[in-house]
């Protein structure tokens, strides 16, 4: 043992140098977060910065937005086309432009009734409780009426919108996917959700929301579940077509009924990280929703990721600044006018479908019509329907996505174009005179529901560059 | 011991065969028969002692390759932890998606001058830090800044070809690049 003096003398050394390390330099903490904690308030006595920034997304107001902004204006006299292709259910009713993080529950709560129809599934995204009233009630969490559901809530949270602990783990500040449905969407799509890096998270726990998520309904259209569907599609690849044959293969989800064409529908709801993550030049890059939505900014002496969660465009381009470097302005006409051509695109688009959704209506009121073209008008009324759905219920009008947004409403306009040629052509089958443009009827949508809500002209949005629609 | 005693009887009928047979190795006790070279009392080994040379020449080139693609990783530099805030803000900065720390804190004009120079610094970094005398703020010294500002003109020269950029370092108006901790 003599010959391997030396291998001792190497392992003192290696002790020596680890115990001399110095201690790390913890900062001082003057209160803890206890385990599940749920008010923001006490995670903001450990971290003001983060916490005085979060508080910042109830000011709300356009800012220099042009479409969304966090200005709670009416979606549907925006673009009246949606007035008729979402009439039948809750979103034909009142459907606005969303406000910020902290308000998100209050908003559910102000809005009117028909839009908490489906039960208590509607919180899902709005209370950070939902992991634990889904546990606690099972499946009457989704079915059971949406009112007696939040009543589990506790009273001092009754409002609580978004809370620290939806998407970070209160003892390290990882972040952390807390809603059971993205990790089970990720599995689906050969994604280990226990295996992801830090960067893919900056994305993920905004993606446990801001995506299309699909209620499954049991035989009395009651809810029974929620699942994002993504079964047919893979990461970076999740797209309309894919979603759509789900839809095709789980009638279950099939939430509601278009009240002109009685045809039963699936919703896409906010897709962002769907069309975000197809294949854009800024997922492609690597850039993380937190990386635009969340910019790095000094605070006091240290610098922190703004919890101020807001379109870039509200806070001078400065999350742009940070890769591009040309002047602010210059940036905000380059998304703008990516927003034009999409919002161009889409009212031609949604004013098609809407155009066939009243050919159809008026073919389902005609005795003697052609059911076989009738059906065929139907079917690409929905692969219409489900693709300007995809685009327009998304909130960065086509900016997350340029192409991809165009190319889907592009393939949209074809099947409102077909749906609107079959409905025609069976109508005239049936010798009704038609007119060479339906009329929209929008005056009848206006004082919808309890809160009657007015049909305003002039809020609308619809954009094309010849100026006809 | 006592087995390869018994292999090396076992074998001894067969000693010329050993190179073929794959057993010579152990066969350390064996007297050569008289009379023959070198060459050939060291040849039933050839095999092992040219695989033993293979496997340390792999090992080492992958070993050096391995160890440093580690020392070249900015979590390497984030594990002496008084680099926690300088690597939080590259993380967060566009430099995230072209530069790691390497890429500015260490030469290259060429494999030489950069693994001397990061010799260099990764042993006074280490010296540093166990003798606990890393300062606050971690400031570039003349000679580090020279290696930052050759590697800032290193991507960004072009851009800088008609700018006179002599008299004064990128970051004295760059301030939040990469890194404005």
């Amino acid at each position: 043992m003599k010959r391997y003096w030396w291998v001792w003398i190497l392992a003192l050394f290696t002790l020596a140098l680890a115990s001399c390390a110095p201690p790390k330099a913890e900062r001082v903490e003057t209160v803890s977060i206890p385990p599940g904690e749920i008010d923001p308030a006490v995670w903001g006595k450990v971290y003001p910065h983060e916490y005085d920034s979060f508080m910042k997304t109830q000011e709300g107001g356009l800012g220099q937005s042009k479409y969304n902004g966090s200005e709670p204006r009416d979606k549907l006299s925006k673009f009246p086309y949606q007035l008729v292709l979402l009439d039948g259910w809750g979103f034909g009713v009142e459907f606005n432009e969303p406000r910020g993080h902290v308000n998100m529950l209050s908003d559910q709560l102000d809005i009117g009734p028909s839009r908490r129809k489906s039960g208590g599934v509607c919180l899902t995204c709005k209370t950070p409780y939902a992991s634990q009233l889904k546990d606690e009630m099972g499946v009457d969490y989704y079915k059971l009426p949406y009112d007696e559901v939040h009543a589990q809530i506790p009273e001092e949270h009754a409002e609580q919108g978004l809370s620290c602990i939806d998407c970070h783990d209160p003892e390290t500040m990882d972040l952390e996917i807390s809603r059971w449905f993205l990790n089970d969407a990720l599995e689906v799509i050969g994604k280990d959700p226990d295996n992801l890096t830090r960067q893919e998270k900056r994305s993920l726990v905004c993606a446990q929301c801001h995506n299309t998520y699909s209620i499954v309904k049991d035989e009395d259209m009651k809810s029974v579940g929620i699942y994002l569907p993504w079964q047919n599609s893979e990461w970076g690849n999740i797209t309309i077509e894919n979603i759509e044959a789900q839809y095709e293969a789980d009638p279950s989800v099939l939430e509601w009924t278009n009240a002109p064409t009685g045809i039963k529908l699936a919703q896409a709801r906010h897709p962002e990280f769907e069309l975000y993550s197809n294949d854009s030049i800024h997922w492609n890059s690597g850039v993380s929703c937190a990386d635009c939505h969340m910019p790095y900014e000094r605070a006091g002496s240290s610098k922190i990721s703004s919890h101020h969660v807001q379109s870039p465009l509200k806070d001078d381009m400065k999350a742009c600044l940070q890769c591009h470097n040309q002047e602010p302005e210059w940036l905000r006409e380059q998304v703008i006018g990516i927003q034009d051509r999409t919002n161009n695109m889409a009212t031609r688009a949604g004013n098609q479908a809407a155009q066939a959704a009243k050919a159809i209506e008026l073919a389902n009121e005609t005795a003697n019509i052609d059911q076989q073209l009738l059906n065929d008008a139907k079917e690409f009324y929905k692969k219409a329907y489900y693709r300007i759905d995809f685009v327009t219920a998304e909130n960065s009008m086509g900016f997350h996505n340029p192409p991809e947004a165009l190319r889907v409403l592009g393939d949209s306009l074809f099947y409102a174009d077909q749906s609107l040629a079959k409905a025609r052509e069976a109508l005239i089958k049936a010798g009704v005179s038609i007119p060479d443009k339906f009329d929209l009827e929008l005056e009848k949508y206006d004082k919808r529901g309890s809160n009657e809500v007015p049909y305003d002209p002039e809020l609308n949005m619809e954009f094309t560059f010849d100026g006809t629609k | 011991m006592k087995e390869s005693l018994q292999d090396a009887e076992a074998g001894s009928d067969m000693a010329y065969d050993a190179e073929t047979k794959g057993t010579g190795g152990k066969d350390n006790k064996k007297q050569p028969p008289a009379g023959k070279g070198w060459f050939e009392r060291w040849r039933p080994r050839l095999p092992f002692l040219l695989g033993g040379l293979l496997v340390l020449a792999v090992l080492s080139v992958w070993g050096a390759k391995v160890t440093l693609a580690k020392t070249d990783s900015p979590e390497y530099c984030l594990s002496c932890h008084v680099m926690e805030n300088h690597y939080e803000s590259w993380f967060h900065s566009a430099h995230h998606m072209a530069a790691t720390c390497s890429d500015c804190h260490v030469p290259h004009q060429n494999t030489a001058t950069k693994l001397v120079a990061k010799g260099i610094d990764g042993m006074r970094d280490a010296y540093y830090f166990y003798t606990n005398q890393v300062p606050d703020p971690i400031q570039l010294s003349d000679r580090g800044s020279k290696i930052v500002r050759e590697n800032c003109l290193r991507c960004h020269g072009n851009l800088m070809e008609e700018v006179e950029n002599e008299d004064r370092d990128c970051w004295e108006c760059h301030r939040s690049v990469p890194h404005g901790y």
